[in-house]
């Protein structure tokens, strides 16, 4: 289980401001708002690339706000696969045990099984460089899932691949997500893979969570016109918070208040 | 071209007029034995040009006599050397066929008849501007293959003192030369040296590079004008204050002494002096070296349980070798290249720099140019296969494209 404990943290203008969520094990939440809103932020300060100003990120009962990320056991896969370009594809999907120091008769174990479960034979071979881009984000997967971590962090993964590309890279995580069983945080713009994918979803906006919870409840009932647009409802059947008319195109996020949520 | 038989009959019947009228003027400019050659050759020009320029616009005739008439006054009017004009003009009529072939003649003209003092050092880089300019033509525009072709001509007009240099001496002079016992020690002794410095000066300047390129803090602009500083520094001044420092007497050159470990005079003073002047090429480059391999790939390594040390060992320093590579590169060869600082601070032993500079004042430069080719030829052919060596590289570090986007 991951806690999100008021999290802050200003980037200049902008701020991260008082996310709080928990993550069950087995969880698949996915973290939708439009660009600029902190979502990759978010999922780049619970990686460990920068640490919260104020709150706390506790993974199974252990403490990691402070942990560099080496020491929090989360796979993470980028926009831009971020493969190592001088590795083999094997190499990169083994770099996480090699740098655990996992025994080689383990590392292979772990590595040929992630490589046949996401059907990575054929390009075994092939330079990294050279990968499309589902090639290169299947490959990114099966790299952070070799370190069997507690939270697999994806973020935006499919924002740079084209239509069909992204259809099988949906099934792709579905089917992986649902054999292993993984606590996944899905970082992303498009509610047609929110919707494809995730069982929660938590809406952000300029650096809050505006509404959160299971992914039909957030769809059956939208907190405010903002969350159902964005989810592509009609706004206008929704009852309109207190000052939400006023705020929400000008200073976004703000009708929440302090205790948001 | 209607009637083609009256238009040669008349071409040949001119020849014939203009070859009599040579022969029977009153004081002919040449032997009669010539003006047969020339009469003849001139018969043949004729045929070729017919042959080749059979259905060609008038344009391209044109053309054709234009660069017989250049070709005329050049070697016939100005330098007066009938065989010479035979052999070229015949080449001419071959050549104008095959418009590259032409381009190359015209070149072979222009540095052997032409420049014939700087036949080779101008007929090398020509034909190979020239050559550029025409393997380009199908893959830039015009205007950027003028660039290219204008720029490498203004580059071989800077570099011609060198290439001129190169020429000078035959092979066997260089040779003899190479087997004098000082020369040889001292090249060696630059090379051996350099490479000391290139690789002392690596230890610090890869990880300080490193920093620069990843870490934010104030004053970093400071730091960065301050790596320059012995880029900016006159050689001589950093010669004296090497001196002032280390030199014999000072406290810190006496007591370095006393320990066993003579600055000057020494190979550590020479490498001192290299490592001084070199180090900003290393720095610098290994800098936009590190700047160039995305965040991302570090990021990524660490949340797999890399710690920083790890990461940096397995994907920083190895994406960034090849910038690595070239700054080293570029370092070894100012340190060699290093005088001015050498001469006053360790002026012993002695390098190739200086002892081109001690031969030089010695017996002129007659003396010195035989260790100036070699310590050019010798520094470049290093430095050119440095440079080609990266493509030996994996495949990944020589071509970071595609996931390098990022």
């Amino acid at each position: 289980m991951i806690e999100l404990a008021r999290l802050h943290r200003s980037f200049g203008e902008f701020a991260l401001r008082d996310i709080s969520l928990r993550i069950g094990r087995g969880e698949y939440w996915v973290i939708l708002g439009p660009s600029g809103c902190g979502k990759s932020v978010l999922l780049q300060t619970i990686a460990g690339f920068f640490t919260p100003t104020q709150g706390k990120i506790v993974v199974g009962g252990r403490d990691v706000t402070l942990a560099p990320p080496e020491r929090r056991r989360m796979g993470v896969v980028f926009q831009q696969a971020a493969l190592f370009p001088h590795k083999s594809v094997w190499e990169n999907i083994a770099y996480g045990l090699r740098a655990r120091k996992a025994p080689n008769g383990e590392v292979k174990r772990t590595v040929d099984d992630l490589v046949e479960r996401l059907g990575l034979e054929t390009i075994l071979t092939r330079p990294v460089p050279t990968l499309s881009g589902g090639e290169a984000q299947r490959v990114a997967v099966a790299r952070a899932l070799a370190i069997k971590p507690d939270l697999l962090l994806l973020d935006e993964p499919m924002s740079a691949l084209d239509h069909n590309t992204r259809l099988e890279l949906q099934v792709e995580l579905a089917r992986v997500h649902k054999t292993l069983g993984l606590t996944t945080l899905h970082v992303t713009h498009s509610r047609e893979e929110a919707a494809a994918l995730g069982d929660h979803l938590a809406i952000m906006l300029a650096g809050r969570i505006v509404q959160r919870g299971g992914i039909v409840e957030v769809q059956g009932h939208p907190r405010c016109p903002f969350v159902a647009r964005f989810l592509g409802l009609e706004a206008s059947s929704i009852t309109t918070l207190p000052a939400c008319a006023q705020t929400c195109d000008e200073r976004p996020g703000e009708c929440l208040g302090e205790d948001a949520s | 071209m209607k009637r083609p038989w009256v238009q040669i009959v008349v071409v040949i019947l001119a020849l014939v007029a203009i070859h009599l009228g040579i022969a029977l003027a009153p004081e002919p400019p040449f032997s009669s034995s010539t003006n047969m050659a020339l009469f003849f050759t001139n018969l043949f020009v004729f045929y070729a040009a017919a042959t080749v320029l059979r259905r060609r616009s008038s344009r391209v005739v044109g053309l054709f006599v234009l660069g017989y008439t250049a070709l005329f006054l050049l070697v016939m009017a100005v330098l007066n050397k009938p065989p010479l004009f035979i052999l070229l003009v015949v080449a001419y009529a071959g050549f104008f066929g095959a418009p590259v072939l032409l381009g190359f003649f015209a070149i072979f003209v222009l540095s052997f008849v032409v420049l014939q003092p700087f036949a080779f050092e101008t007929f090398i880089p020509l034909s190979l501007i020239y050559a550029a300019f025409w393997i380009t033509r199908k893959s830039a525009a015009l205007f950027a293959r003028l660039c290219l072709c204008g720029g490498l001509l203004a580059l071989t007009v800077v570099l011609f003192p060198l290439i001129h240099l190169a020429m000078q001496d035959s092979l066997q002079t260089l040779w003899l030369t190479c087997a004098r016992g000082d020369v040889a020690s001292a090249i060696w002794l630059s090379l051996l040296t350099s490479t000391l410095a290139t690789a002392a000066t690596a230890i610090w300047a890869v990880p300080l590079a490193y920093a620069l390129a990843r870490i934010d803090f104030p004053g970093k602009r400071w730091v960065l004008s301050l790596v320059d500083v012995p880029i900016l520094v006159p050689q001589s001044v950093a010669g004296v204050a090497l001196i002032v420092l280390l030199g014999p007497g000072s406290i810190l050159g006496s007591t370095l002494e006393g320990l066993g470990l003579p600055i000057s005079g020494s190979l550590l003073g020479i490498v001192i002096a290299q490592v001084f002047v070199a180090s900003p090429f290393l720095v610098k480059t290994a800098m936009t070296a590190f700047e160039s391999v995305p965040l991302q790939y570090e990021l990524a390594s660490r949340s797999l349980g890399a710690s920083p040390a790890a990461t940096f060992a397995q994907i920083s320093l190895p994406l960034a070798s090849r910038g690595i590579l070239v700054g080293a590169t570029l370092a070894w060869a100012r340190a060699v290249s290093e005088f001015g600082c050498i001469v006053l601070f360790a002026s012993s032993p002695v390098t190739a720099p200086v002892l081109v500079h001690t031969e030089f004042l010695r017996a002129g430069a007659s003396e010195s140019r035989p260790i100036a080719i070699l310590l050019l030829i010798i520094c470049l052919w290093i430095f050119v296969m440095l440079q080609f060596g990266q493509t030996l590289m994996p495949f990944a570090l020589r071509r970071p494209r595609g996931e390098h986007r990022a």
